[in-house]
């Protein structure tokens, strides 16, 4: 009934659900991953950085309706699939397990740190205070726990979802 | 001669009974002076089978934490009905709603809650969430059968408290630490380390004296007003059933 491609974007509607859910064994320090990059990672790296950047665009505004007001998603989300999808162009030795795991890594930094300044400016809190353990603990443990899953995550979403089967 | 004479006259000196006397009056005198403490203490051990049990003492403290519920219902009554006259806020049993907590996000970038109950049941956002403890949030959004809490140690949470010693008030803002910051309004504000924060009695937004935490950290020096940490009493991470005081 569903196209590859199609349910593909259905399971990006279902990504608030996991971050709702939080299961306990998939979290570091109560910290769990980012999931809508790992959602994010496999179709920018198959579909190129419009269709990341779209991407990004649309959970995003998905995310941001079931989270708290005053920080948002979509800015970093936008970049972060755009980013992936230029270099998803520049070769395919780019969609190897490490790669999978380090591009995580480093895209769940630049979302982390795009939340934790907006946190800081939109709060406006008058003291240094937020610069403080708690958000470089949340920003370190939920890159760790997306690099180690992003591995397995994207192998098995591109298998499924952008290679056609034999 | 002089010896004989000598017996003659002190003769009442010698007799035994005299002797016997005195020694039972130093006695007594030495219990006086003592104020009786050896004889309490003997009283005290030789009667000791015949002390009341534990049952007669339990049967005392019931009767006594009784005493004091009837007390407290009838001050919070009381209490209620001047909070009327005055047109304050009050919180009353029917006003409660347990809600169960469906999605937990205590840590990371967002501090919410996701409770099983909505608009229908007449939740709307600014309802107060309280738990065990004292208050744990605020209701940021609403569904018709969903409700979204802001905890108080989220990021863009404020909440006005005041210090229940001084009777001064200040700010209680979100940092997504454990520790929310306590911001005074006061530039030599009255607060100690061990300090209890409340909701202010005089408030028309919260419902009154409802506690929210502990000081554990001043920093007197920081500029341009001081700042504490305040430790709160309830804990979202071990939260499954709060409450949510509606709005009449």
């Amino acid at each position: 009934m569903f196209t590859q491609k199609s349910s593909f974007i259905l399971l990006g509607a279902f990504i608030p659900f996991l971050y709702f859910l939080s299961p306990n064994w998939f979290e570091i320090e109560g910290v769990g991953p980012s999931w809508a990059l790992l959602w994010l990672l496999p179709l920018s790296l198959e579909k190129g950085p419009f269709a990341g950047a779209f991407g990004g665009l649309g959970l995003g505004l998905i995310l941001d309706g079931f989270f708290l007001d005053g920080v948002t998603n979509i800015p970093s989300l936008v970049f972060i699939g755009y980013v992936w999808g230029l270099l998803a162009l520049k070769g395919p030795s780019i969609k190897k397990s490490f790669n999978f795991g380090l591009l995580a890594f480093l895209g769940c930094l630049i979302n982390g740190l795009f939340l934790w300044a907006q946190n800081i400016i939109s709060f406006n809190i008058n003291s240094l205070i937020l610069f403080n353990a708690s958000m470089l603990h949340t920003l370190l443990a939920q890159s760790i726990i997306t690099a180690l899953i992003a591995p397995m995550s994207s192998s098995l979403l591109i298998l499924t979802f952008f290679r056609s089967k034999v | 001669m002089s010896l004989l004479r000598r017996d003659e006259t002190f003769r009442w000196w010698y007799k035994k009974k005299i002797w016997f006397w005195l020694i039972v009056l130093l006695a007594l005198n030495f219990i006086r002076i003592n104020q009786g403490y050896l004889l309490a203490d003997f009283y005290a051990l030789i009667s000791r089978p015949f002390w009341p049990s534990f049952a007669q003492k339990e049967w005392i403290k019931n009767g006594i934490n009784l005493e004091h519920k009837i007390r407290l219902d009838l001050i919070q009554k009381d209490n209620d009905r001047l909070r009327k006259l005055l047109s304050l806020k009050s919180i009353d049993d029917e006003n409660r709603i347990s809600a169960a907590v469906i999605s937990r996000n205590e840590k990371g970038f967002w501090n919410q809650l996701i409770l099983n109950k909505g608009t229908k049941n007449g939740i709307q956002s600014g309802n107060i969430v309280l738990a065990p403890g004292g208050i744990l949030g605020v209701i940021d959004g609403t569904t018709l059968t969903t409700s979204k809490v802001r905890l108080l140690t989220s990021p863009g949470s404020k909440v006005g408290v005041w210090i229940e010693r001084s009777k001064s008030h200040a700010v209680l803002v979100g940092t997504s630490n454990n520790r929310p910051q306590l911001n005074f309004l006061d530039k030599n504000p009255d607060v100690k380390i061990g300090d209890v924060i409340s909701t202010s009695p005089a408030s028309i937004l919260l419902p009154p004296n409802l506690t929210v935490g502990v000081v554990q950290f001043i920093d007197f020096d920081h500029l341009p007003a001081p700042y504490a940490l305040v430790q709160l009493l309830s804990n979202p991470e071990s939260m499954d059933w709060v409450q949510v005081i509606i709005s009449d």
